[in-house]
């Protein structure tokens, strides 16, 4: 039973001729994890754009579940984003100001008017999970490794079912690289997530447990760990 | 549904721009609310200045500067006025009671006026702050901000102190017997004494200038010179017994020699020459406000692109737009709002320094009052400026959550 189902996806621009992304059909299942490979400008961050409802496609449909994106009013589409994807972004897109805590929590306060009990307790259960302890300090002055893993441990915060990651490790060293890894792995298989991950990091593509390469904004390869292929 | 630490941390990371754009605000409400604090305050203040002045009654010559004189106890040149009128008005049937003025002599830059004691007492109604009201010549009563009190002496000045021409009067001592009630105008600053004593006093200086062996300090190159004629008065106030009698008084007094206005009525001739220079101090003071409210709105339209993509991600990891939409907007409001209330306390501020600093140069009270529509002006612009906040947060709703992906 696939949780996510992609059927005719078709992504163009106004100013490119050729459509950026072209997927007949694409199926995912729950509990899978997934790397998305490609050389750049293949269509990889369109990739995520859509099957995470942050735009929608020309045509074809994207099902999650069940519930069709594509159908969905903007403001029921955030909703059901917020309670089921964690989404880590290249560029981490941390509060500045906000300390490393409140920002692991910030979506969440803008779901309830009085945050539950659990939920803070959650983020510094996370916290101490990845490893970072700055107390007060404002997030922007975190290493990038810190904010990284800030940034997985909020798109952890709900627990959600899906966790998609455009990029994790590519702005990290390979030490700090590898711990976000670890960490990724480890919380997604202590909760019974599915993840897609956008990487050119051969590691992290190692560790999946099947891996979708782009080109063109096509898929040319599917398979289970294959990570032969070297993307610069 | 709206987290604060994300207001506390946006106005801690963006004071500056806040800061000086809120006092842009600031300054713009109060200049407009000063403009329009003074403006009242100067038809108040002139209002009731003139109030105890029903009719006044003068030489020929300028009917404002008779007034300005009489009620603002402005010196300039006045031209005198037979003294019979003053007796004529005293008996005349319309008149409660009328009182003769004579301007020239100072004290310390405050004007010494003779008069009769029933200007002191306006006709026998108003009690004195203290003492009592002159009885014999040489004695003084004076206004509530002279400084002077009951007792002290006083020597007098022909001319103002400093002016070309001014000298002491060496032998006239004037003792204060009397204080008269706050007024709140030149008043206050004033020093009344027996008309009779200034007559008396130009006499002897008369005498003693013609005794005088030095030619060129001719009586005539003096701007008070006329009153060194005998039994001459400045003006004369009048208090008709009705409005009707007010009317028939000025139409008598109007024709020959003599000229009879209503202060009120002069002031508000002056008023309507003024009504362009006010108009165009109000309409700076719009024009402020209107620039200021341009630039706020460019500040915002920009801030807001700006933080596209931040706003942005921050639906993408589940925030409401309406929620973000308010955020924005109360950042706006709070903004708006601390501008235009520190304003409207810096303008009435201001306004209350302006007067203060008037009534002390000129005794002339300007009472800073808000009157209801100074409310309405504030509540217009509070509501203006919370739905011109509304336009930047909907800029919001046009921003697609894909852009926080893309760089
Ligand atoms: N708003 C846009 N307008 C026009 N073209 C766009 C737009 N956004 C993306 N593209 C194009 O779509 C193609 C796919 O872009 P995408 O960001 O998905 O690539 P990517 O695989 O994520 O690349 P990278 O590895 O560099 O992040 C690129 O050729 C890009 O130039
Ligand atoms: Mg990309």
């Amino acid at each position: 039973m696939p949780i996510l189902e992609l059927k005719d996806i078709s992504v163009s621009y106004p100013n490119c001729d050729a459509p950026v992304l072209q997927l007949p059909r694409l199926q995912i299942g729950q509990g899978e994890a997934v790397a998305i490979l490609g050389p750049s400008g293949s269509g990889k961050t369109t990739l995520v754009s859509i099957i995470s409802g942050l735009e929608y496609p020309a045509t074809g449909s994207v099902c999650w579940d069940g519930i069709n994106l594509n159908t969905l009013p903007e403001a029921q589409k955030d909703q059901w984003r917020a309670e089921n994807i964690g989404l880590v972004m290249q560029d981490f897109h941390l509060y500045p100001g906000l300390s490393a805590f409140e920002n692991i929590l910030l979506p969440a306060r803008f779901r309830y008017w009085h945050l539950p009990r659990e939920l803070k307790r959650k983020a510094s259960d996370l916290l101490d999970r990845i490893d970072v302890h700055t107390g007060a300090r404002p997030i922007e002055k975190l290493s990038r490794g810190e904010m990284q893993r800030v940034a997985v441990a909020r798109a952890l915060l709900m627990s959600p079912p899906v966790l998609i990651a455009d990029e994790p490790t590519a702005s990290l060293d390979v030490t700090n690289g590898e711990q976000v890894i670890e960490l990724l792995l480890d919380l997604v298989k202590e909760q019974q997530m599915t993840l897609l991950a956008v990487t050119h990091d051969r590691r992290l593509a190692g560790r999946m447990t099947r891996c979708l390469t782009l080109e063109n904004g096509r898929l040319i390869k599917d398979g289970v760990n294959e990570t032969e292929r070297d993307f610069t | 549904m709206i987290p604060f630490s994300i207001l506390r941390a946006d106005f801690r990371r963006l004071w500056a721009g806040a800061f000086i754009l809120s006092i842009l605000i600031m300054a713009a409400t109060a200049l407009n609310i000063t403009v329009s604090l003074e403006e009242r305050a100067m038809r108040l203040g002139s209002a009731r200045a003139a109030e105890p002045f029903d009719l006044i009654v003068g030489a020929p010559g300028s009917e404002t500067q008779l007034v300005l004189s009489s009620v603002f106890l402005q010196p300039a040149l006045l031209p005198l006025l037979p003294a019979h009128y003053s007796q004529r008005l005293e008996q005349h049937p319309l008149v409660a009671w009328s009182a003769p003025l004579a301007f020239g002599d100072f004290y310390l830059e405050m004007p010494i006026i003779g008069t009769t004691g029933t200007l002191i007492t306006q006709g026998g109604q108003r009690p004195l702050a203290a003492g009592h009201p002159f009885s014999a010549p040489f004695e003084a009563v004076v206004g509530f901000s002279t400084g002077l009190k009951v007792g002290e002496t006083i020597k007098p000045l022909h001319g103002q102190f400093g002016q070309e021409g001014a000298h002491a009067h060496d032998k006239i001592i004037y003792t204060v017997v009397g204080m008269l009630p706050k007024q709140n105008n030149a008043w206050d600053k004033a020093i009344l004494v027996p008309i009779e004593t200034i007559w008396h006093v130009h006499d002897i200086e008369e005498d003693s200038r013609h005794d005088d062996d030095d030619p060129d300090i001719a009586v005539e190159d003096h701007p008070y010179q006329n009153l060194a004629h005998k039994t001459g008065v400045s003006a004369i106030v009048v208090k008709p017994k009705s409005v009707a009698g007010a009317y028939q008084l000025r139409t008598q007094f109007r024709s020959g020699n003599s000229i009879a206005v209503f202060p009120a009525e002069v002031l508000t001739r002056l008023y309507g020459l003024l009504g362009n220079v006010r108009h165009l101090l109000s309409v700076i003071a719009w024009g402020t406000q209107l620039l200021v409210g341009l630039c706020v709105i460019l500040v915002a339209v920009v801030h807001v692109n700006q933080r596209k993509r931040q706003i942005a991600a921050l639906r993408a990891f589940g925030a409401p737009r309406h929620a973000l939409f308010i955020v924005v907007w109360f950042e706006f409001v709070t903004l708006v709002l601390a501008g235009i209330a520190a304003g409207m306390l810096l303008g009435y501020w201001a306004a209350q320094i302006i007067s203060t600093q008037i009534a002390a140069q000129s005794g002339f009270a300007l009472p800073v009052e808000m009157a209801t529509e100074d409310w309405w002006n504030m509540l217009q612009w509070l509501v203006i400026a919370t739905a011109a906040s509304l336009a930047p947060a909907a800029l919001i709703y046009r921003h697609s959550p894909a852009q926080a992906l893309r760089d």
